[in-house]
């Protein structure tokens, strides 16, 4: 591996319809799961011109004033000024959520999607026949790969300057992308950012270039990973005024790699957003995180994607599948056996361990459900090193936190 | 490298509600490029019970009534009666629609002719020599499922047989080969039939002429219908949305994906184009013999014509310098928007086809994606002779068993 190449990511900011569409779902998935831990939601939203849709089935006694939860999530999104084109106040929502009481969801059959096939924690399997992906890598302090850390770390920035006021025309949308070069298997340094960002009208363009250029770029990358050579392209577009739910339909579950890996591991396919995490197309991506994230972090390997399947018929997984890609210090297959000892994978097991009734999902809604270690996120945890590398035999010496050191350092140096 | 471990992949049915949305989509995209090939169309859908709601942003000087493309559509898939979950002719059909930003269009275009990318992204492609199709055989094998289904319930055999359903296909692996085909999960949506009678249906009429004798075991397992009575299906059951499908849409799992969505979109979109784009490279690699599996990535930034990253990755199967294999992607293929649309004939109606039983590894005319010409062209950059033909392997891997040709 000497050769040099590119990997690209992207990631988008809050007021992009899509991920207004995610914060929707998820919002009334955490209505819902306050009032209910053992709520079962599956919404989808559609964000269009001064109209949201959400239609979906719950199974919940609790009772949820659904518009308001919208209106709410819709306002935290940034749409509170009626120049925007889309207002939490004034836009038109239809809901189309059908609500059945406790256990009477559970028996009415089999449903074409994962998600809506549920039946309880009480020893229960999975709802179907899914696939969930978990990756983790050392080329972060996050374990997580490069350019989509890179790409959310602006788009994160570019909402906190927004927020602050700092850069005051800014508006919800916009999206960023890291091209970042890779040479020797490691991350060397940053080769192109693309970054397009919702603005007020009449500012000029190269006013805005030299902002977001100060306030979020350099706020965002390390100095260390921009040269001369990284080429950056501000609202290359052109104007950027018109944007959000006028400019672009919304909808859930349409950014599965902003929210995962960037396309740096393969993806099952199952969105997250808007399903309660009984649902192992998310609960199942959560742990996989884990168990990846825990391997990585044990030093037992520099870069590991777990593939987890499971069906219907049992709780247990179908397949536990562990790639190392040639970077292990231990067998492949003796992570394979050890990992069901030390993790448990059935959907009530996965729920216990990330205590995942008591998360609050719409912060996993925007800017990534991996690589963040913010209260909640549980996945993010790296509690299971020690007994992780005793199970896989690997004797003394330290974990990767250590080799992350100088990373760390270069990262946070700013 | 003789690891064993198993793949799974799975298709979804024509009526499947995000499959519904899908076609519904690209049903509209046709409607406008058999009008007006200029036509800029981004259009989502959104079923749920008996509502189907068509958003998105259309620039063109074409009319279309977008309603009856709708009921059209719907009518195609089979939704004709309120017994399988939607009435094409009695459901709401609501329309937001409206011109595409005139921000973006000024970001597209370019003074020399040439396009700048609509958006930026990250596409993938993907080929393997595991079969003639140059696909992954689990997604293969689900799709043709799919198909199958499709065509068994149109030809009114079985009445009782209704638009939605998904399959799943598990492979197990041996190194880099398929070696059986270990489980099949099927469940089909239907009207009054008995649990035996279905059974012995789907597994005679649909999985059985799929299936390749060779991997077939003992071991094999059928599922059909697992988790019981599936009377309710369709929209009624569960909402759809358009681009919720983008693994069953392209290799199943088996290579990463950028997350751009294909269905709605006008091909100047580089989602789609340089997604197709990112197959044709892959696929002609491999049809080369320079590597018997690959994986192409390409970036864009929004208005640059040319890409800003394009990487190459053999997973160590390569017979050539991965380096000088982009070089020679380069040379021998032009990933710009316009390049691709040129070079693929992009702009003509041709994706509702599209939009059921994958994007990819399915040799019609129209999928010209799917081409090898450039096989020959990538073998003189590296001086390499013609050899022995990729199906000729095949013929050698499963002697005397039944092939998956169609």
């Amino acid at each position: 591996m000497t050769r040099q190449y590119l990997v690209s990511a992207e990631s988008v900011c809050e007021g992009h319809p899509d991920k207004v569409a995610d914060r929707i779902s998820d919002a009334i998935v955490d209505s819902f799961l306050r009032r209910d831990p053992d709520a079962r939601v599956a919404c989808e939203t559609m964000v269009t011109i001064g109209l949201v849709l959400v239609a979906g089935e719950v199974t919940s006694d609790a009772s949820v004033n659904i518009r308001t939860v919208v209106r709410h999530a819709i306002r935290d999104t940034g749409y509170t000024r009626p120049e925007l084109g889309f207002d939490f106040r004034t836009c038109a929502i239809s809901v189309s959520v059908q609500q059945q009481e406790g256990e009477i969801g559970c028996t009415m059959g089999w449903r074409p999607d994962p998600c809506t096939y549920c039946p309880r924690y009480d020893g229960s399997g999975a709802s179907d026949q899914v696939i969930v992906f978990g990756y983790a890598t050392n080329e972060t302090p996050e374990y997580m790969p490069m350019p989509i850390m890179l790409a959310h770390r602006l788009c994160e920035q570019l909402g906190q300057v927004r927020k602050d006021g700092l850069v005051p025309y800014l508006r919800p949308d916009g999206k960023a992308q890291v091209t970042v070069e890779y040479s020797h298997g490691r991350p060397s340094r940053v080769a192109a950012i693309v970054l397009n960002a919702q603005h007020d009208s009449g500012v000029d363009r190269s006013h805005i270039e030299r902002d977001i250029s100060e306030c979020v770029i350099k706020q965002a990358i390390p100095g260390v990973l921009l040269d001369d050579r990284t080429e950056v392209y501000i609202n290359n577009g052109g104007q950027f005024v018109i944007g959000g739910p006028v400019n672009d339909t919304g909808l859930t579950g349409r950014k599965l790699a902003v929210d995962t890996y960037g396309g740096a591991c393969p993806h099952g396919g199952g969105a997250f957003s808007g399903k309660d995490p009984s649902k192992v197309d998310r609960s199942g991506a959560y742990m996989a995180r884990y168990i990846a994230k825990n391997i990585v972090a044990a030093g037992l390997a520099e870069r590991c994607t777990i593939q987890l399947s499971y069906a219907t018929e049992r709780a247990q997984p179908l397949s536990l599948t562990v790639d190392l890609h040639g970077t292990g210090i231990v067998g492949e297959e003796r992570l394979e056996q050890v990992v069901p000892i030390l993790f448990s994978l059935t959907p009530t097991g996965i729920a216990e361990t990330l205590s995942l009734q008591r998360s609050s999902y719409q912060k996993t809604a925007a800017y990534g459900h991996f690589g963040r270690e913010l209260p909640g996120f549980t996945w993010e945890k790296t509690d299971m090193t020690a007994i992780l590398r005793h199970y896989a035999g690997v004797k003394g010496g330290t974990d990767n936190g250590n080799r992350c050191q100088s990373a760390r350092g270069d990262l946070h140096s700013h | 490298m003789e690891r064993e471990y198993l793949m799974t992949a799975e298709s979804v049915f024509e009526g499947h509600p995000d499959k519904v949305a899908d076609q519904i989509s690209d049903a509209v995209l046709d409607a406008y490029l058999a009008l007006d090939p200029e036509a800029r169309v981004a259009c989502d859908t959104f079923v749920a019970k008996d509502l189907v709601v068509i958003g998105g942003e259309i620039t063109s000087r074409a009319r279309v009534s977008h309603e009856k493309v709708v009921r059209q559509k719907l009518r195609e898939i089979g939704y004709t009666d309120d017994s399988c979950g939607l009435n094409a002719d009695t459901c709401k059909v609501l329309i937001s629609i409206s011109p595409q930003s005139s921000n973006i269009a000024q970001g597209i275009r370019r003074d020399n002719g040439e396009l700048g990318a609509g958006d930026q992204g990250t596409m993938f492609g993907y080929a393997t020599d595991e079969t003639p199709e140059l696909m992954p055989l689990g997604i293969l094998l689900a799709h043709r499922l799919s198909q199958r289904h499709s065509e068994l319930r149109r030809s009114g055999r079985y009445r009782w047989l209704k638009p939605d359903g998904k399959t799943q296909v598990t492979i197990r692996y041996k190194g880099a080969g398929p070696v059986a085909v270990t489980k099949v999960v099927l469940s089909a949506h239907h009207g009054a039939v008995g649990a035996d009678e279905l059974r012995t249906a789907v597994v005679e009429e649909i999985i059985n002429p799929v299936v390749p004798n060779w991997l077939r075991q003992d071991t094999t397992t059928y599922l059909v219908n697992p988790a019981g009575e599936f009377t309710i299906g369709g929209p009624r059951a569960d909402t759809g949305l358009t681009g919720r499908k983008i693994i069953a849409d392209t290799y199943g799992g088996y290579c990463p994906h950028g997350g751009g969505a294909f269905s709605g979109k006008d091909p100047t979109k580089v989602d789609r184009s340089a997604t197709y784009m990112a197959r044709y490279i892959a696929k002609n690699i491999v049809a080369a013999e320079l590597a018997s599996r690959c994986t192409v990535q390409l970036s864009y930034a929004i208005g640059e014509p040319q890409p800003t990253s394009l990487m190459v990755d053999l997973h160590g199967t390569g017979r050539v310098n991965e380096s000088e294999l982009v070089e020679a992607v380069h040379r021998t293929f032009t990933p710009t928007p316009r390049g691709i649309i040129e070079s693929l004939d992009l702009m003509r109606p041709i994706y509702q086809q599209t939009a059921v039983f994958g994007h990819f590894g399915r040799e019609l005319t129209e999928f010209t994606w799917e081409r090898t010409d450039k096989a020959p062209v990538l073998r003189d950059c590296f001086g390499l002779q013609k050899s022995v033909r990729m199906h000729l392997k095949f013929g050698a891997n499963r002697s005397g068993s039944e092939s998956t040709d169609e």
